[in-house]
């Protein structure tokens, strides 16, 4: 006869047998595993796994954030709201905490949303005293008068590289597309060279003058014929053309300085892409 | 006795690993057969469709014809990516003004030229030309 | 504790333990065999997400498990996966023929990205004197990447290899008529010849190559701007003729040259994938036969 003590001991252990029997896919080695998916970017695998997890348990965290974290990283916008919202009920600004709000304030500006990452960064007050990321978003809508008011609104408070940004915004000459054309009008080419592409003038210079010079040629010689109306159409259109281009070098000119301050702020914010 | 069922064994061993071999490689053949396909060559007459008036088929009509029987024939000069008469089939069926339309080929015509500076357009990767699509 | 000294409870602490670590095997005995299924069945991306749990709660054989992963991934085309995967294998496992597996696969991977040198690099690590039965392979994977980089002695000597290693005497010359073929059609198509004769007579080039439409085309498009250059001369002045039609002339001119060279390139190119398509039709049959046997 066995005695009691024993008894119980043989049923614990054999209930132990189950107990440390490991259930892989139970809801902490999911998401063990699914960290370790992520780790070595097989984001999609990982994707399968932390749904499951949020599956089992619908109010997980941290399997929420890794899931937003990979749709933000593949710039998928719908798919990473509709998790938000799962998680959540409904996209509220102003609850948003921390680690949840840095990748959606990334999923906008990747998204170049900037007013609406502007709002988020007012709504919500985790954020609200974060100066860098607000005035960045200012920066990034290129309008740098209000990045210097805000600059100084907040007494000076912010990243020295954005300082800079915001200056070198403030000191940008831009040309004007009006005055392009205008150049271009009188002498061809010369519009061109205004914006910044004196090559681009020279060689229209040269194609517009030496159209209508062989069109006006061929006037003197043959008015009747067809070709100097040829030519002297091509000059037409070559000219008007090159008008037209002048003024269009001229945005593209201020929107190239002004993009590049655009791109120094995205790197700024989106910094561990 | 027992030399013989060594031997039978790693001969019928031999032989199933070297069908499981053969049956592998057939897989893989099947996998690389198209490897050096040469690539087709490009349908122009793609970029030509959807004309909605007389002008535009009007020119949908001329671009086909210069592709097929006169760029054809031509050196590879233009410096861009989509190249000028590709540009300027796009600029006829999706700029709303014929004059902008118009006004915008001739300005690029005239930007087309070797001396390009580095740095003025983005690059495209696969054909290593200036990239300027309609949009810019 | 005078219990805990008897035999009996002794023996069932041990059990108990045993069986722990067994459960914990089976579970993921049970994971890797769901996943073989899985990947025999073809779901390719549900067989690397169990192949990865086994990997992650510590299956004895990672270098076999990374090496799956790897079969995964290539079989459903994610090469860059698939290569890291089968670095990862080389590295983690100590048998050799483990270790050539995984080369050969990373290189394959590499030879579908069209990434040549690099496959060849990869194959060159590869210790002969360690493989017996991947030889085959090695010698069909070589002679693809040196097929890609033109070095056609280099990729006969290696096909011809790989027939022999299916065992048929007949495959291998075979083989040698394919890159006769090759040879034949470099030299029929050459496209310096081609370029010069184009520059002789405009559209020559284009008959040489055998294409007639092409050739009418350049010679119809030179004939007439040569008229226009004349015309141009006469109605006009010589300056304008110069000046205006001559340029467009000489454009078309060279264009008519590089494009003959641009099709002897182009029929050698068709005649190469012709080859190609040739060459593995042969294996294909040499598998078959090597199997029905």
């Amino acid at each position: 006869m066995i005695p009691l003590k024993t008894n119980f001991l043989i049923l614990f252990l054999l209930a132990s047998i189950d107990l440390f029997a490991q259930d892989f896919y139970n809801h902490d080695n999911s998401f063990k595993f699914g960290e370790y998916l992520y780790n070595s970017n097989q984001y999609g695998l990982a994707v399968r796994e932390f749904e499951r997890c949020v599956f089992l348990k619908s109010d997980d965290r941290e399997s929420f954030l890794y899931l937003f974290k990979i749709h933000r990283k593949s710039n998928s916008f719908d798919q990473a709201i509709t998790c938000y919202k799962k998680y959540s009920g409904k996209l509220d600004f102003a609850k948003m905490d921390t680690a949840f709000g840095s990748e959606y304030f990334k999923l906008l500006i990747q998204n170049d949303k900037y007013q609406d990452a502007e709002y988020f960064l007012k709504e919500n007050p985790l954020f609200k005293s974060d100066y860098n990321l607000r005035i960045s978003t200012i920066l990034m809508r290129k309008d740098w008068k209000e990045a210097a008011k805000f600059e100084n609104e907040v007494n000076h408070q912010i990243n020295k590289s954005l300082a800079d940004i915001t200056s070198q915004g403030l000191a940008l000459r831009n040309k004007s597309p009006v005055l392009a054309g205008i150049f271009s009008a009188i002498i061809p080419g010369t519009g061109k060279a205004y914006a910044g592409r004196w090559k681009d003038g020279v060689i229209s210079f040269l194609m517009t003058s030496s159209a209508a010079f062989v069109s006006v040629r061929g006037f003197n010689k043959n008015p009747k014929s067809f070709y100097p109306w040829a030519m002297g159409t091509l000059a037409v259109v070559y000219y008007s053309g090159n008008v037209y281009g002048s003024a269009q070098a001229a945005l593209k000119y201020n929107k190239n300085k002004e993009d590049e301050l655009v791109q120094k702020t995205r790197g700024f914010v989106l910094g561990d892409y | 006795m027992k030399l013989i069922r060594i031997f039978s064994i790693t001969l019928i061993s031999f032989i199933v690993f070297e069908t499981n071999c053969n049956a592998q490689l057939f897989n893989d053949i099947q996998r690389v057969d198209s490897l050096f396909k040469p690539a087709p060559k490009t349908n122009f007459s793609a970029f030509a469709k959807g004309s909605k008036n007389e002008i535009e088929s009007t020119f949908s009509t001329m671009f086909v014809l210069y592709k097929n029987f006169i760029s054809s024939q031509d050196i590879d000069a233009c410096v861009f990516q989509p190249s000028c008469s590709v540009y300027a089939i796009e600029c006829i069926h999706h700029e709303k003004s014929k004059l902008i339309a118009f006004m915008k080929i001739s300005d690029r015509l005239m930007r087309c030229h070797p001396l390009v500076s580095k740095g003025a357009y983005k690059i495209d990767k696969i054909t290593g030309k200036n990239f300027d699509p309609i949009e810019n | 504790m005078n219990w805990f000294r008897k035999p009996v409870v002794l023996f069932l602490v041990i059990i108990n333990f045993f069986s722990i670590q067994l459960t914990y095997c089976q579970n993921l005995d049970a994971i890797v065999d769901f996943s073989d299924q899985q990947f025999a069945k073809g779901n390719f991306e549900l067989a690397a997400n169990e192949y990865n749990r086994a990997l992650f709660f510590g299956y004895y054989a990672s270098d076999q498990l990374c090496l799956k992963i790897a079969n995964c991934y290539f079989n459903q085309n994610q090469l860059e996966q698939s290569a890291r995967f089968y670095d990862r294998a080389y590295f983690s496992s100590s048998s050799d023929s483990l270790k050539t597996e995984a080369i050969l696969g990373k290189s394959f991977s590499l030879i579908l990205d069209k990434k040549y040198v690099m496959a060849l690099s990869e194959l060159m690590n590869i210790d002969s004197a360690k493989i017996n039965n991947q030889e085959v392979k090695l010698n069909f994977l070589k002679g693809i990447a040196y097929f890609g980089l033109h070095e056609d002695d280099l990729s006969e000597e290696a096909f011809r290899k790989c027939a022999e290693g299916l065992s048929s005497n007949t495959g291998t010359s075979e083989i040698e008529t394919d890159f006769n073929a090759i040879r034949k059609s470099e030299k029929r198509y050459n496209p310096h010849t081609a370029w010069l004769l184009s520059l002789l007579v405009p559209g020559a080039g284009q008959l040489y190559s055998g294409e007639f439409k092409e050739a009418a085309n350049s010679a119809a498009l030179l004939g007439g701007l040569l008229y226009l250059t004349v015309s141009f001369a006469g109605k006009y002045s010589v300056f304008e003729a110069i000046a205006v039609v001559l340029p467009w002339f000489q454009r078309y001119y060279m264009g008519g040259a590089n494009k003959a060279e641009k099709l002897t390139l182009e029929k050698q190119l068709a005649n190469r994938y012709q080859s190609y398509q040739s060459i593995m039709k042969r294996l294909e049959v040499e598998c078959q036969k090597n199997q029905m046997k």
